[in-house]
């Protein structure tokens, strides 16, 4: 049901003899037969809850592994516990894979569910959209127009007001008569002169019928035109041109880039 | 100790070696005999089959010498009686010589 200014604002606008009906209270509110997909997050939780339980008792054991492994050695010093701590390495590593393969069996249907909404909806919509960018291109082009018309028709406004006001004022001074004319002159020609200065958005918005506004937006965006003078605080290093030139570095090898320095990590790799 | 695995591949020498029969699996015992102008081989603590005279002929012998990687006596003594433990312990990987182990299968080793 509309209400009373609704109707009046969809009569003033002539929609009812094109067929177009005034909206509801809460038309905007989303798909009134619910959607399609029904989650409920908390039977989700729950039900996920009872499938990880079997992986519970191999993490307590690992766990408790992991604890005894600590409390005897609080650092390796045998060959024997470094041959064993890398089973027991990927002992953890297995347990791990094995439950993120299991949250990728749980989620693939819930992916694949999403990717087909998605997939569906940006193709339904894409001929609109696309139609929406054509009709806002024509509209920048005529806001473009609007906004440059009426700064040239200001600049002109004060010009005309300066030479009047000039006019007025030398009149003043020849017959000497008042100079309030002079004076509202050049008052006049100044505010021509801040409408000229205006913001493109000012001069060039307009106000639709149903509620809409138009206006020029103006976004600051860069290009590239001298990389060698752009300061150094504005550039990123590329990682991955660093790291390509310092493969197959060694230690006592010159260091192949000024301001970087290659230096060997050590870290064990279990396989 | 760490052996040379270098070898020329066709002039088999003695020695005690360990080998896998299947990828990712149990480490086994082998051994490459020569004795009595005679050569013989031994997998997982038994003879591979009857000695020759020709290595090349012996069972056994270029599979442990192709396929073996070469340790001691003490790892050779080792692994055998890890193999006798096995055949009593049916979930130890060494009782299942051609699966790949599976380590998430296995008690914690610690």
């Amino acid at each position: 049901m509309a209400t009373k200014s609704q109707t009046r604002l969809m009569a003033d606008a002539g929609l009812y003899g094109i067929g177009l009906t005034p909206p509801g209270v809460g038309h905007n509110s989303g798909e009134p037969e619910g959607t399609l997909i029904q989650l409920d997050i908390d039977v989700l939780n729950l039900e996920l809850g009872r499938r990880l339980e079997r992986h519970e008792a191999r993490r307590d054991e690992l766990l408790a592994a992991v604890a005894r492994f600590d409390k005897a050695n609080p650092a390796i010093r045998s060959d024997d516990v470094q041959q064993r701590a890398t089973d027991f390495v990927r002992q953890l590593r297995a347990w791990s894979r094995e439950v993120e393969e299991h949250r990728k069996f749980e989620k693939l249907p819930v992916l694949n569910a999403q990717r087909a909404v998605d997939n569906l909806f940006a193709d339904f919509a894409a001929s609109i959209a696309k139609a929406a960018l054509d009709v806002e291109a024509k509209m920048t082009g005529y806001a473009r127009q609007k906004a440059r018309l009426a700064r040239e028709q200001a600049e002109a406004e004060a010009t005309r007001l300066r030479a009047e006001a000039a006019e007025r004022e030398r009149a003043a001074a020849t017959r000497g008569g008042s100079l309030d004319g002079a004076i509202a002159a050049s008052q006049a020609a100044d505010q021509a002169a801040q409408r000229a200065t205006a913001p493109a958005a000012e001069l060039s918005r307009v106000h639709s019928d149903l509620g809409g506004v138009a206006s020029l937006r103006a976004t600051v965006r860069h290009r590239v035109m001298n990389f060698d003078a752009i300061p150094r605080r504005y550039l990123a290093l590329d990682d991955a041109a660093v790291k390509l030139a310092g493969k197959g570095w060694r230690p006592n090898d010159p260091q192949p880039i000024p301001g970087v320095e290659f230096f060997v990590e050590e870290k064990v790799a279990v396989r | 100790m760490r052996w040379n695995q270098s070898r020329v591949i066709d002039r088999p020498e003695p020695g005690f070696f360990r080998l896998r029969f299947a990828r990712g699996g149990p480490w086994m015992p082998a051994r490459i005999i020569f004795a009595a102008d005679l050569w013989g081989a031994e997998i997982n603590g038994r003879p591979a089959g009857l000695p020759h005279r020709d290595p090349h002929m012996a069972p056994g012998v270029m599979r442990v010498w192709q396929g073996g990687r070469r340790i001691n006596a003490e790892d050779y003594a080792y692994l055998l009686t890890l193999l006798e433990y096995a055949q009593d312990h049916p979930a130890h990987p060494m009782a299942d010589p051609c699966s790949r182990i599976d380590v998430s299968r296995l008690p914690p080793v610690f």
